[in-house]
């Protein structure tokens, strides 16, 4: 590379050697011919070409090369150098001619180079701007920044933030055992005491008045001035940093939102759902013991019958609470079976058929519905949890609605009830847990079955949604979808 | 059935024990009570009592290695007490020898009406030539069904799970039992099983989509609903 780099600087005079040679040729033979005059002329198109070519400094070489060439060849005596007074005219000339020409045609090629360049920076800082952008963590960033700046054919090394803790967040590998050596300077960087040095360069790397972090640079000739995008690719380095900063941060806070959201829902709900019962349990208790011989033995049983009920569902919640926690740790275990689903809707309204005794529940079941693969006893908690639901949700005397059918290539289980319905903003966070319709809070639990049913639904494989107003232009329908199961041929 | 029959309870905690003795010496027990499963074995080595109420949570041993002990000279029947989530080891315990399970927490008079079905079964299992309970009639010798006074027709395996159900009547007959009296062996798969009983269902049950005879026991077996 380096070489190769070494050899390019000497082509424009080797170039003007050729030219200059060619021009001695056509000279030469012009000579011959009986009646040549001006043959100065030849050599000085020559060096107007090399200047307009390859710029002042060939031209001038040429100059020189031509002069000689010119002398040596064609001015007699020929094959000599004799130089004479009149030959330093025509020298001034081709000098004159090659710095005219040359400055002239530099300008013009610088231009045109400078051009090019620029057009190759706006690209490379283009794509360097659309690589980085797309860095979500600070890390990403640097290291798509180095990646970049490689690409730009120099090495670098990151550091983040402020001093003196900065980070090495990424380096060219060339470069590891260097970049590990400079922490003190890059520190001293950081800290604003030290101007950016040289071999290699330090930058900073800074939005306004914030440091973010610096950047070391070595250049590929080992030369100070880096490349001219070099101060464009910080900035934008930066700039993809401190994006990729918020977006962390941003995502860090509503984590942490979330969880502490979670939190203080739990903790409402096992204040209030699980206090209510167990204090109608303590206070029926108690009173059961201490104001016996004052109740008559329709107050004792329906105290007792309290103390039954409250019982039941404080169990509920607990269950509910605990298949929460093992579906979300992942510590569920899952027994799948092929059943009909005719059976698991069957057993579960069995379950609950106790608290549905003042509904009207309607089965429709398709016989034609095939197999579903679950595990027997998370399906019924699963069903239990939303048909518990619909019943919180749906006043006295309404009907529940249970249906099966088959859909495709999955079983359709839907449980419609007739209440209030939800609204379609809520439609999907039913499904999330300590989530509690506004309405009727009768009966209604922790807000975790729907989530729990969510949770064990998905488990097998399977959706779950909520459509409201339901068929009848009320209430609210919970609809099922779990993939078809073949059925298998039964032995002998 | 004897008067005052005995009832051994294995609990480990305190207040599940009291009222278990209050409410089966009420019921007419007589009750002893063990906390640890050691002392559970050396109780029943002194004293087979008629009936064991075990709870599987105990400290010092695992639930089935006690039932294991208990079959090797004690066919008591066992009914077993526990949580809603263990159907795995529910199924174990069964497997292991146990008759029937509880799932905590229970109402006291499902688990009345578990120790009496258990304690009428052993004598019933094999001198039973007729059973009757809500309106099924079953005729074992006869191999003949009807539902309310209405001869069914059932085939040879429906026939053969409906007693296996009949027998263990009020008590939960496993997959594996099922299987086993209807095929003979426990190579087959239990999604047979389900199928027959849904068969059976819809020639016996009045609604079959809402089963009152036949009652799914998920993720076990089956339990067939006993007139007392």
């Amino acid at each position: 590379m380096l070489e190769n780099h070494h050899w390019r600087r000497y082509l424009p005079y080797l170039q003007a050697v050729l030219i200059v040679a060619l021009a001695t040729c056509a000279g030469y033979a012009w000579s011959l011919l009986p009646d040549a005059r001006n043959l100065s002329l030849v050599f000085f198109g020559a060096i107007l070409v090399t200047g307009a070519w390859l710029g002042t400094r060939p031209a001038l070489f040429a100059a020189v090369l031509a002069f000689l060439a010119y002398n040596f060849f064609l001015i007699e005596p020929k094959m000599s150098l004799r130089f004479a007074a009149a030959d330093v005219l025509a020298f001034v000339a081709f000098l004159v001619g090659a710095l005219l020409v040359g400055a002239l045609s530099g300008r013009l090629s610088d231009r045109a180079r400078e051009a090019t360049h620029r057009l190759r920076d706006v690209s490379v800082l283009f794509e360097a701007s659309r690589d980085l952008a797309r860095a979500l963590h600070p890390e990403e960033a640097a290291a798509r920044l180095v990646a970049q700046i490689e690409r730009g054919g120099a090495d670098a090394a990151v550091w983040l933030g402020a001093p003196p803790r900065q980070v090495l967040a990424s380096y060219s590998k060339a470069r590891a055992q260097e970049a590990d050596t400079l922490a003190l300077q890059v520190s001293r960087v950081l800290a604003g005491d030290d101007k950016p040095g040289s071999a290699p360069a330090l930058y900073r790397l800074a939005i306004g008045e914030r440091v973010l972090g610096a950047v070391a640079l070595w250049t590929p000739t080992g030369e100070a001035p880096a490349p001219r995008w070099m101060d464009a690719m910080l900035e934008l380095g930066a700039v993809a940093i401190d994006r990729a900063r918020l977006i962390k941060e941003v995502a860090e806070a509503s984590l942490v939102a979330e969880k502490e959201g979670l939190r203080t829902a739990l903790l409402s709900s096992l204040s209030h759902d699980l206090r209510t019962p167990i204090a109608t349990i303590v206070a029926s208790a108690t009173a059961l013991e201490e104001h016996d011989a004052k109740f008559d033995t329709l107050t004792r049983l329906d105290m007792l019958h309290t103390i039954q009920q409250e019982g039941d569902r404080l169990n509920r919640y607990v269950s509910n609470l605990l298949e929460m926690t093992r579906l979300e740790s992942g510590a569920l275990q899952i027994n799948k079976v092929v059943m009909s689903p005719a059976e698991a809707m069957a057993s579960a309204l069995e379950r609950v058929s106790g608290r549905l005794k003042d509904r009207r529940v309607l089965r429709m079941f398709d016989a034609a519905a095939a197999q579903i693969c679950v595990d027997p006893v998370l399906i019924e908690q699963a069903l239990i949890n939303v048909i518990e639901n619909a019943a919180a949700y749906s006043p006295a005397g309404s009907t529940i609605l249970t249906s099966i059918k088959p859909d495709r290539e999955s079983v359709l289980l839907s449980i419609e009830d007739e209440g209030a319905g939800i609204p379609v903003a809520d439609l999907d966070r039913v499904f999330d847990r300590f989530f509690r319709g506004r309405s009727d809070r009768r009966g209604a639990g922790v807000g975790l079955g729907l989530s729990v049913a969510r949770g064990l639904i998905e488990a097998f494989g399977g959706e779950i949604k909520a459509v409201s107003p339901a068929a009848g232009g009320k209430g609210a329908r919970v609809e099922i979808r779990l993939p078809a199961y073949a059925s298998l041929e039964e032995p002998g | 059935m004897k008067e005052e029959p005995s009832i051994l309870i294995i609990d480990d905690e305190a207040p599940i024990l009291r009222i278990l003795r209050s409410a089966l010496k009420a019921d007419g027990y007589q009750v002893a009570e063990a906390s640890t499963g050691a002392e559970a074995l050396s109780l029943v080595a002194q004293r087979t009592p008629d009936v064991i109420v075990l709870d599987l949570g105990l400290p010092d041993m695992d639930g089935k290695d006690i039932i294991q002990k208990l079959r090797e000279w004690c066919d008591a029947p066992i009914v077993v007490l526990s949580a809603r989530h263990d159907e795995t080891e529910r199924i174990a315990a069964l497997d292991e020898g146990a008759d029937d399970y509880v799932t905590k927490p229970f109402h006291m008079g499902e688990l009345q009406a578990r120790l009496r079905a258990a304690l009428r079964g052993r004598a019933r299992r094999d001198s039973l030539r007729h059973f009757r309970t809500r309106g099924l009639e079953i005729d074992f010798d006869a191999r003949r069904v009807s539902i309310e006074g209405q001869e069914v027709k059932l085939a040879r395996k429906e026939f053969d799970l409906l007693r296996a159900l009949a027998q263990h009547a009020g008590q939960v007959v496993t997959h594996k039992q099922l299987l086993a009296a209807g095929w003979g062996g426990t190579n087959t798969d239990t999604q047979f099983v389900r199928v027959y009983i849904g068969q059976i269902r819809q020639k016996i049950e009045a609604d079959p989509s809402a089963p009152k005879l036949i009652l799914t026991e998920p993720g076990i077996g089956y339990r067939l609903i006993e007139e007392e």
